[in-house]
């Protein structure tokens, strides 16, 4: 019990601590791979801490099983009834291990379905986008007829990146081989599958920050490291004078989060900032907490030394 | 030209139904033959495709005599139209998940992003 205590005590560490600090340690973009890396492992570990509990919680009912559980329960709740005594420890437990449980079955099917529907919206629209365009003689590349200047990448079976005809009429050669190596690495790097499990995590946690910022700023530092891909075949020069063709096309009417993103995208690319190396000590730190976070709590829990662990 | 698998096929046969014209509603035995011509392909093949561009909305269809007539619900520009509204047009709020190479900016952004890039561009020269 102790130890299922002090698992909640640490999830609800990283869900608080988590979101300022990683943003803090990532804001820059300068290693975006491993900041997207703390970003996931803090939100992988507080769902398997929550899934750990609930684990416990129903084992420790199982144990008491039938004797500590229901018996007693109804025994002592006669007795709480009847004035004779406090609510008995086993009924708490009980009630929390119900509780955990449904929460478990009801986000998990939550979560289930609309990672089912954000895939399926999006292999639909790269089917129609296959059947109305026109293909390169790059398999997967699709033209679209369309006056807005733009370029997006989208799973599907198979996915696809498609190009409008007004954006290819205003890229040249190398902008356009920088932007197609942009898309390219979002998804042989499996980025949209990853937006999609976070996009529905933010859906379905939308109270808890660590979910909800999560998704903005792993996504923000997705597009960082396709940036890097880009610019590793094609140079910075070509990168950027495709990121300020498309950006400015049709320009938008009021300065939105988008804009922000872009300006530090592009700042970042032309500056190059230092500082890697405590970027990379302070990343690294995070995740080695992270990772080792949940064992050194349930040992702490077990050996007795910790404060919840009585 | 090689067909790799159904999605393509699905592709090829709608083009070869948008390019018959608005008023032409070909049967699939019309759409098999065209195919035939110039590619090695199963009537069966044709005719469960078109099947199934019918149940996704892409064609619609009416029996005549002891074969269905098919015809294209919307315009290719049509379809183009409502796709690119999708994608664009969604402001990330919808529930399609796309990665957009660059999110439109406003043309304040735009101007400081332009200057800061010419700036850039004279400090690579000079060194």
């Amino acid at each position: 019990m102790s130890i299922a205590v002090c698992l909640v005590l640490y999830s609800l560490a990283v869900a608080i601590v988590g979101p300022p600090l990683l943003r803090r340690l990532t804001r820059d973009g300068l290693l975006p791979r491993l900041g997207v890396a703390a970003w996931l492992s803090a939100i992988g570990s507080v769902l398997i801490t929550w899934l750990a509990v609930a684990g416990l919680l129903i084992f420790e009912v199982v144990r008491h099983w039938p004797t500590g559980a229901t018996l007693c329960c109804l025994a002592r709740l006669r007795s709480v009834m009847a004035g004779q005594a406090g609510i008995a420890p086993q009924t708490v437990l009980f009630v929390l291990a119900a509780t955990a449980t449904a929460g478990a079955v009801v986000f998990g099917m939550r979560l289930g379905r609309t990672v089912i529907r954000l895939q399926a919206r999006a292999h639909e629209h790269a089917r129609a986008v296959r059947i109305v365009g026109r293909h390169n003689r790059q398999d997967d590349v699709v033209v679209i007829d369309a006056d807005k200047p733009a370029a997006y990448c989208v799973s599907g079976r198979p996915p696809a990146i498609v190009v409008t005809s007004s954006a290819l009429a205003t890229l040249d050669k190398s902008e356009l081989g920088a932007v197609l190596a942009h898309e390219r690495a979002h998804l042989n790097g499996r980025h949209t599958h990853i937006t999609a499990v976070l996009r529905s995590l933010a859906v379905v946690f939308a109270i808890v920050p660590l979910m909800t910022e999560g998704s903005a700023e792993v996504s923000r530092l997705l597009e960082m490291c396709a940036d890097d891909a880009a610019v590793r075949q094609h140079g910075r020069e070509a990168l950027l004078s495709g990121l300020l063709a498309l950006a400015g096309a049709t320009p938008a009417p009021a300065l939105g989060a988008a804009s922000i993103a872009v300006l530090a995208r592009a700042e970042r690319l032309m500056h190059q900032p230092g500082g890697h190396a405590q970027a990379r000590f302070g990343l690294s730190a995070i995740l080695a907490i992270i990772a080792a976070g949940p064992l050194i709590t349930v040992a702490l829990a077990i050996s007795g030394t910790f404060i919840c662990g009585t | 030209m090689r067909v790799r698998g159904f999605g393509e096929l699905e592709a090829v046969i709608m083009d070869r139904i948008w390019n018959r014209g608005e008023d032409a509603s070909p049967t699939v035995r019309d759409v098999f033959d065209e195919l035939a011509a110039e590619r090695d392909i199963a009537y069966t093949t044709v005719m469960s495709t078109m099947d199934n561009l019918h149940t996704k909305g892409w064609l619609s269809r009416e029996r005549s005599g002891k074969a269905y007539q098919y015809w294209p619900t919307l315009t290719r520009e049509q379809h183009t139209a409502r796709l690119m509204s999708e994608a664009l047009d969604g402001g990330g709020r919808s529930d399609l998940v796309l990665s957009h190479f660059v999110e439109q900016i406003g043309p304040a952004e735009l101007a400081r992003l332009r200057t800061a890039l010419s700036n850039s561009r004279k400090g690579t020269r000079k060194r």
